[in-house]
């Protein structure tokens, strides 16, 4: 074990060397101070070797160790080649905060971490798909290519998801690859450590517009949620997949909210990662950057409407090369197929299937905490309290929930059975974005909780790119800066 | 475990919460809030783990062990045989005979050999009968209960 624990170290470690480049190039290195991006960094190396490494097996490179040194010393030679070149000033000193997260969270994600060691991989997806895919792509090629083989997805593949991106398993290959053997065990660890990476990466982005301890309650929170441990250990790509497109929403809105084109760079970054995980997230990307688009067309700002623009075809041609890969070799899964008569047709399972998602938006995570939610939007757009907000995650929760519910409605499948054994897991994006929002929403709709001064001089310098930016007041807290 | 972590963070939640009470009510009220949430859950996350663990696959066997159904037809034997045989590099393919099933676990434990059609590889798994009745022949084989390993 011990062998295994150092090499999945060694490659976490150059993932977050990856991501650290990565945000050189942004710009969001010095924004978050280096403290601040250190701790970032992990989660953008992960989302970003998502999103790499399938182009790169199309190129014929392999998911190897050595691979990802190349790739990451280009990334950091060129952030710091960016970086240089930048006048801005870096982000203030980091405080005494983070030890909080990093106190209240340490419970729950010790206790993973020590039951994801000894978890077997027992799960058919695991067999059919993931890390069948994982041992194709350890065992072909050498040290740096060849690893990708069209045979993958010949029809002997039939029923292994072959119409899913390749991130994941690349990510899976390379642990193998480190670890010096192909491993159905040890390897979920990796997924607790995208889980630990997720809740930092969410308390650096999120603490300027958050009270300290509320945030860390809520994201102490995320890291013991039930439905997120058990989607950790048994459903790891649902977990990756969720918490990658979470973060990109959250970025995303930010940069509607304060106009800082990085936070839109690297939500994109995070947006790809989640297309490169699943094909799940076409849906919730597509209805994400449609409900920005409208956005900013009703508010007839059109030099942010051409950024979300470039945005949104940036995202979508990193998923282009494997779409139409899979479309040009009929790789689809035909579960579901939208069509006007379909959707007549069965028209009426849509009761059964509104219930099912409802149910298990509500089962599968706190219980209270998606009532909880929805109870504080609701009280911040009675109250006048940062109603833009509000209605930002009212309309993005159930233009989810309608997204998937029109999923399920153009089912070709026996409905009963594609619900009970998809469900539950479909909605865990629907349920972090939940966990993740919570804590905000609580603050603003509960007070008036004074803005640290630090998070103030945040705040001012995100609005600082764009000073007539209105967004950026109503994302503030109710009672306003100092 | 989840009780005692849950448990534990839920104290030091309400703790945190009363002892904001004066400067901060609001945030005292949502910490508080959150760790009822949080307490009052516990006993359902916990239901709801258990009957995962105890309704879904965790009891069956770990992805290299054959599944049930079929150890006792020589899948074991045959896939241990393919893997000690067939070159980590090199291909395959499966005829089944009779309808088997497993064929999913025996391309899962055979990878990374890559399974191609029987026409382009000289590794033949034959399932269920002879190579003879599968119409396959060849320069060795091996018999593992209803299966055979064909080299050609």
């Amino acid at each position: 074990m011990i062998r295994e624990a150092a090499g999945l170290l060694a490659v976490n470690l150059l993932l977050a060397a990856l991501g650290a480049g990565a945000l050189m190039v942004i710009g969001s290195w010095r924004a978050a101070g280096t403290a601040g991006a250190l701790v970032l960094s992990p989660f953008t190396g992960i989302a970003l070797y998502l999103a790499l490494m399938p182009p790169l097996l199309y190129a014929g490179f392999a998911p190897t160790p050595q691979v990802l040194v190349v790739t990451t010393a280009v990334a950091l030679a060129l952030g710091v080649a960016v970086d240089r070149r930048r006048r801005e000033p870096h982000g203030g000193p980091p405080g005494r905060d983070g030890l909080l997260l990093a106190a209240a969270a340490a419970v729950p994600c010790g206790l993973l971490l020590l039951q994801a060691s000894t978890k077997r991989a027992a799960e058919i997806d695991w067999q059919l798909d993931w890390a069948l895919k994982a041992r194709l792509l350890t065992g072909n090629g050498g040290p740096f290519r060849g690893a990708l083989d069209d045979r993958f997805f010949s029809s002997a593949y039939l029923n292994t998801h072959r119409e899913y991106p390749l991130g994941l398993p690349a990510l899976n290959a390379l642990d193998n690859h480190a670890m010096g053997r192909v491993d159905t065990v040890f390897v979920h660890v990796q997924f607790v450590l995208v889980l630990i990476a997720f809740v930092a990466a969410m308390w650096v982005v999120l603490r300027p517009y958050a009270n300290p301890i509320v945030l860390a309650a809520g994201l102490t929170a995320v890291a013991a949620s039930p439905g997120l441990q058990i989607r950790t250990l048994y459903g790891p790509w649902d977990m990756t997949v969720a918490c990658t497109w979470v973060a990109g929403a959250v970025l995303v809105g930010l940069w509607l909210a304060g106009g800082a084109r990085r936070d839109l760079a690297l939500g994109s970054l995070f947006l790809a990662g989640s297309l490169a995980t699943k094909v799940e997230s076409t849906a919730n990307t597509g209805l994400l950057f449609a409900l920005v688009g409208l956005l900013l067309v009703s508010r007839r700002q059109w030099r942010s409407l051409r950024d979300a623009a470039v945005a949104a075809v940036a995202v979508v041609a990193t998923a282009a090369p494997w779409q139409l890969y899979a479309n040009a070799h009929d790789l689809h899964s035909r579960i579901v197929q939208p069509s006007l008569g379909r959707m007549i047709d069965q028209a009426g399972d849509l009761p059964t299937i509104v219930r099912s998602l409802t149910r298990s938006v509500v089962a599968w995570t706190w219980a209270g905490v998606v009532p909880l939610a929805l109870a504080c939007a609701v009280v911040m757009l009675l109250r006048g309290r940062n109603r833009e907000l509000a209605v930002a995650y009212l309309v993005t929760f159930f233009g989810m929930l309608a997204a998937l519910a029109f999923v399920y409605w153009n089912h070709t499948v026996a409905l009963h059975p594609l619900l009970s054994e998809s469900a539950s897991r479909t909605i865990t994006t629907v349920q972090v974005l939940t966990l993740v929002m919570l804590p905000l929403l609580a603050e603003r709709a509960l007070g008036d909780i004074t803005l640290p001064r630090r998070a103030a001089v945040a705040a001012e310098g995100r609005s600082g790119d764009r000073p007539s930016s209105p967004a950026a007041t109503a994302w503030r807290p109710a009672g306003g800066g100092p | 475990m989840s009780v005692f972590a849950v448990g534990a963070v839920c104290l030091g939640l309400a703790v945190l919460g009363v002892g904001l009470w004066r400067r901060h009510l609001a945030a005292s009220l949502a910490v508080i809030a959150l760790a009822l949430v949080m307490a009052v859950s516990t006993y359902q996350s916990v239901e709801a783990r258990a009957r995962h663990l105890n309704g879904l696959p965790h009891a069956s066997p770990a992805l290299e062990q054959a599944p049930p159904a079929y150890r006792k037809r020589g899948y074991q034997d045959l896939a241990r045989a393919a893997i000690s045989r067939i070159p980590a590099g090199d291909t395959y393919a499966m005829v089944p005979v009779t309808p088997q099933g497993g064929s999913f676990w025996l391309r899962y434990v055979l990878a990374p050999r890559i399974r191609v059609e029987p026409s382009q590889t000289r590794w033949v798994l034959v399932l269920g009968g002879t190579p003879q009745q599968a119409g396959i022949a060849g320069a060795h084989s091996w018999r593992y209960g209803d299966n055979w390993l064909v080299r050609r």
